[in-house]
């Protein structure tokens, strides 16, 4: 049998499942190097079946440094794993260096798309709109099971949907692939996300500002509400000046203690 | 029974230290985001309510994802610890003025926090640690590796596993179980001025998570949509004309059809698509 048709799809779905671990053993050393041998292991022992120099070859190359994106790495797992079944074994040395370029070639785009995507876009839109839901709904029991949720959604079906395309599509066809991330239109889809992210921001700013129980002035709402916003602004500002949002926390709470000896 | 071996906090330290491999080495699947720790941790000590109000506003001010080498702190950790720190401190503290009972209650909630953020900085740098043992671990384990034991491949990522939940369990029961009564002896010894500082402090909180939400998604167009929403929303909100889930379900439509109109709409027409 071709070495390329010993994998199955069965296969592929297990390895996306064990790519949930790439980062439970990350080292300052290799970084995600176990990780993804953990991953695509289970493909590499149906890959060199009957051939015990060309696994160990193979184990030792993925045992050097690894690091992407959690969730763009099916792409990284596809095609190096068609690679390891399509490149011959006559030539071992050949096939670690074409395998190791494949492998530098693609981690670094992977990750800045993934980093920019999830980490700046969907993640953050997600725990807003659970954030949201929960302080609309006055902090209930359903209001958090429904806001949890839509989070838990909304975040993990694109991961899961990225996930698996990226794998299969870099498994089956990975020539294509490349063209098609370059297709995709990531400025804009992250336009999109933080578009309607502020629009959401709108709403839940105007009911923390309508519902706020907690009063610094004599329960006046209105001077409460300048106070809101003043703040809103300092701090928006701090932070455009790059300052810490622990810093930003630490010199609320140490103005807060100042005013209350003043006034 | 002490409150060291009692078994809610056992079983707190647990559920803990399991979400807190979320975070970063298994999964990243958001079960480890505040806004659902501080509920859980709030149906373990049985305080819902209380556990939400944290976890939603620690969500919103540590909602940024790390950027570059800057370790940043466990989120995770702070809505756990806050919120189990607020939800046992009340046994221990002695108020020393019943009529000010609300405001007692808003800065021992700041104070929970604060001590929130202290633990959520351990963890962030205890994982520093973790990963360096990772380093040893995957030494120890790499000749059985090369030599193609499929075994050892699997015991390294279980003994990474594994230590970084044995540290997160055995640091969540040592510092709630020797901590709570340290921290509300601190506490009691603060002076007026300080609790109502912590009070002040606590109202400004969701500001800073909402400022921190606001530079995130920061621009031009963005902007725009915020100031429009915003405004349209607080003024229907105060004359009490719609359902607040209502009006967020319109706004998310609208806005959704504005990023079709201005963001996808246009550029098929820059394209030459009709």
């Amino acid at each position: 049998m071709e070495k390329n048709k010993v994998i199955r799809t069965r296969d592929l779905i297990w390895s996306g499942m064990k790519l949930n671990f790439l980062q439970a053993s990350w080292n300052f050393e290799r970084l995600q190097n176990v990780g993804f041998l953990f991953s695509i292991y289970n493909m590499l022992r149906k890959i060199y079946i009957g051939n015990e120099e060309g696994r160990l070859a193979a184990v030792k190359r993925h045992m050097a440094f690894f690091n992407t994106h959690i969730f763009f790495s099916s792409a990284a797992l596809g095609v190096i794993t068609r690679l390891e079944a399509d490149i011959s074994d006559s030539d071992i040395k050949k096939k670690d260096t074409e395998i190791e370029n494949a492998k530098m070639g693609i981690m670094g785009p992977l990750a800045a798309i993934g980093d920019s995507l999830f980490w700046s876009g969907i993640r953050p839109l997600a725990l807003l709109l659970g954030a949201g839901i929960v302080w609309i709904t006055d902090f209930s029991l359903p209001g958090w099971v429904i806001a949890s949720l839509t989070a838990l959604v909304a975040y993990n079906l694109p991961r899961f949907i990225i996930k698996y395309f990226l794998l299969f599509k870099a498994y089956f066809n990975y020539k294509d692939l490349f063209i098609l991330i370059q297709q995709v239109k990531f400025q804009e889809i992250m336009k999109s996300i933080k578009a309607v992210g502020m629009g959401l921001l709108g709403i839940i700013t105007a009911i923390y500002m309508v519902r706020n129980e907690i009063h610094i002035t004599d329960n006046n709402v209105v001077m409460d509400d300048v106070l809101i916003i003043f703040w809103f602004l300092v701090i928006s500002w701090a932070l455009r000046t790059k300052k810490s949002v622990s810093n930003i926390f630490i010199a609320v709470v140490v103005i807060s203690i100042l005013i209350s000896y003043i006034t | 029974m002490s409150f060291l071996f009692s078994p809610q906090l056992l079983l707190a330290a647990f559920v803990g230290a399991v979400m807190e491999l979320d975070t970063y080495f298994v999964g990243m699947t958001l079960f480890s985001q505040p806004i659902i720790v501080g509920g859980i941790t709030g149906l373990i000590f049985h305080d819902l309510t209380t556990g939400i109000l944290i976890g939603s506003i620690v969500q919103l001010i540590w909602i940024s994802p790390p950027v570059g080498a800057y370790v940043p702190p466990s989120s995770t950790a702070i809505a756990f610890t806050a919120t189990a720190l607020a939800l046992n401190l009340p046994t221990y503290v002695t108020q020393s003025n019943p009529q000010e009972l609300m405001m007692y209650h808003q800065s021992l909630l700041m104070y929970s926090i604060a001590l929130g953020v202290a633990a959520g900085y351990y963890v962030g740098q205890a994982d520093i640690w973790n990963r360096k043992l990772n380093t040893i671990i995957v030494h120890i384990f790499e000749p059985g590796i090369l030599a193609g034991r499929q075994s050892s491949v699997f015991a390294v990522q279980l003994f990474s596993v594994l230590a970084k939940f044995l540290k997160d369990f055995i640091g969540i029961v040592l510092v709630l179980g020797l901590g709570v009564e340290l921290a509300a002896k601190i506490y009691n010894s603060l002076p007026s001025e300080v609790i109502e500082g912590l009070s002040r402090a606590l109202w400004l909180m969701p500001v800073i998570g909402l400022a921190v939400v606001y530079e995130l998604f920061r621009s031009k167009f963005g902007s725009m949509i915020h100031i429009v929403s915003f405004i349209v929303c607080y003024i229907l909100l105060l004359n009490n004309v719609i359902n607040p889930l209502f009006l967020t379900l319109i706004v998310l439509i609208v806005c959704s059809v504005v990023v079709y109109t201005f963001v996808w709409k246009k550029k098929d027409v820059l394209n030459g698509k009709k």
